[in-house]
C-alpha cells in the first residue's frame, strides 16, 4: 500500500511519522537501494542511512554503524546483507525489539541460509516431548 | 483444558503456515534482488566501471528518501510511503540518458523493499504467534502439574 504524497517546502517530503529505510551492503546493494528511492542524508547530522561495506571496511565500524542505526529515532528498517550480519552476529541477535525491524538479506556472492538468520533462529525451537502430552 | 489444547493447536497450525509463507516470501525476494544485481552489473558494463559507483551518488543538499514507512510496534504495522514525483528521481544520479536496463535494475529494488516490508510483517507475524503459543503452553504446563498434584493427593489418602 502506498500513498501520494506531495512534498512540501521544508527538508521533509512527508509528514513527522515517517522513517526511514536503511541499508548495509556491498557496494551493489547499496547501490541498488538507493536507486529504489531509501537514500537519505540527515540535513543536521549529516549521517547516512546506509553503509557499503567492501574488503577494507573494519568490523568493528560496521558494528557501530549498525547499533548507531538502532539508536536513530527515525530509521524503522535495518536491511543488511546476511553474511555481514554475520561478522556482527551478537549485535544483531542482541535486538529484540520490534521496532527497527531486522531484515537480513541475500547478497551477490552469498545466498540466503535460513539457518542462519536471526529471526528464523528464535521461531524455532518452540515445542519439546513434553509439550505433546 | 480442552479449550486451551485447541487454542494452542490452532495458534500452532497459523505459525506453521507463517512460517511457511516466510521462507516462501524470502526466497522471491532472494530472486528479485539477484534480477536486481543483474541489471546493474549489465548497466556497468555499458555504461563503464566508473560511471556507476557510490562516486556518483547525489551530491545534492541534502539527499531525500522518496520512499520511507510508518511503522507501529503493537500493533505491528508497517506501511509504505511514496513520494511518486519523486520517487525514479534518483536514476538522474548516473546520467540523463541511462540504459534502459539501469531502469529495471531500479524496478527489481524497488519490488525487493514491497517484500522486504511483507518479510518483516511475517517475522514479527511469528515471533508475535510463538510467544503466545509459549505462553499457552505455559498454562498448560501449570494445569497438568496441578493435576498430578490432585491426583497424587488422592492417591495417598487412599
Amino acid at each position: 500500500m502506498t500513498s501520494n504524497i506531495t512534498p512540501n517546502a521544508g527538508p521533509s517530503l512527508f509528514g513527522g511519522k515517517s522513517k526511514l529505510i536503511a541499508v548495509i551492503g556491498d557496494e551493489d546493494t547499496v547501490t541498488g537501494f538507493l536507486l529504489g528511492g531509501i537514500g537519505e542524508i540527515n540535513a543536521k547530522t549529516r549521517k547516512p542511512n546506509f553503509l557499503i561495506v567492501d574488503k577494507n571496511t573494519k568490523v568493528s565500524d560496521i558494528d557501530e554503524t549498525f547499533k548507531s542505526f538502532l539508536l536513530r529515532d527515525d530509521i524503522g528498517i535495518i536491511l543488511i546483507s546476511q553474511h555481514i550480519a554475520e561478522l556482527i552476529r551478537a549485535t544483531v541477535d542482541g535486538h529484540d525489539k520490534p521496532v527497527p525491524a531486522i531484515l537480513e538479506i541475500p547478497s551477490k556472492e552469498h545466498p540466503y541460509d535460513p539457518s542462519k538468520d536471526s529471526i528464523l533462529r528464535r521461531a524455532r525451537g518452540m515445542f519439546s516431548a513434553e509439550d505433546f502430552k | 483444558m480442552d479449550s486451551l489444547c485447541e487454542q494452542i493447536d490452532k495458534l500452532t497450525i497459523n505459525y506453521l503456515e507463517e512460517f511457511g509463507q516466510l521462507i516462501s516470501c524470502k526466497q522471491i525476494l532472494e530472486d528479485t534482488i539477484r534480477q536486481g544485481y543483474f541489471n546493474i552489473s549489465h548497466a556497468r558494463v555499458i555504461m563503464g566501471v566508473n560511471n556507476l559507483s557510490y562516486l556518483q551518488y547525489s551530491e545534492k543538499d541534502p539527499m531525500l528518501a522518496s520512499t520511507k514507512i510508518s511503522i507501529s510496534s503493537s500493533p505491528f504495522q508497517i506501511e509504505k510511503q511514496t513520494d511518486k514525483e519523486h520517487c525514479n528521481d534518483t536514476l538522474k544520479w548516473f546520467g540523463l540518458l541511462t540504459p534502459n536496463i539501469l531502469k529495471q535494475g531500479q524496478k527489481s529494488f524497488q519490488q525487493t523493499i514491497d517484500l522486504a516490508l511483507d518479510a518483516c510483517r511475517r517475522q514479527e507475524n511469528i515471533l508475535y504467534l510463538k510467544s503466545q503459543i509459549e505462553q499457552l503452553l505455559k498454562e498448560k504446563k501449570s494445569y497438568l502439574t496441578k493435576e498430578n498434584l490432585i491426583d497424587n493427593n488422592n492417591k495417598t489418602d487412599e
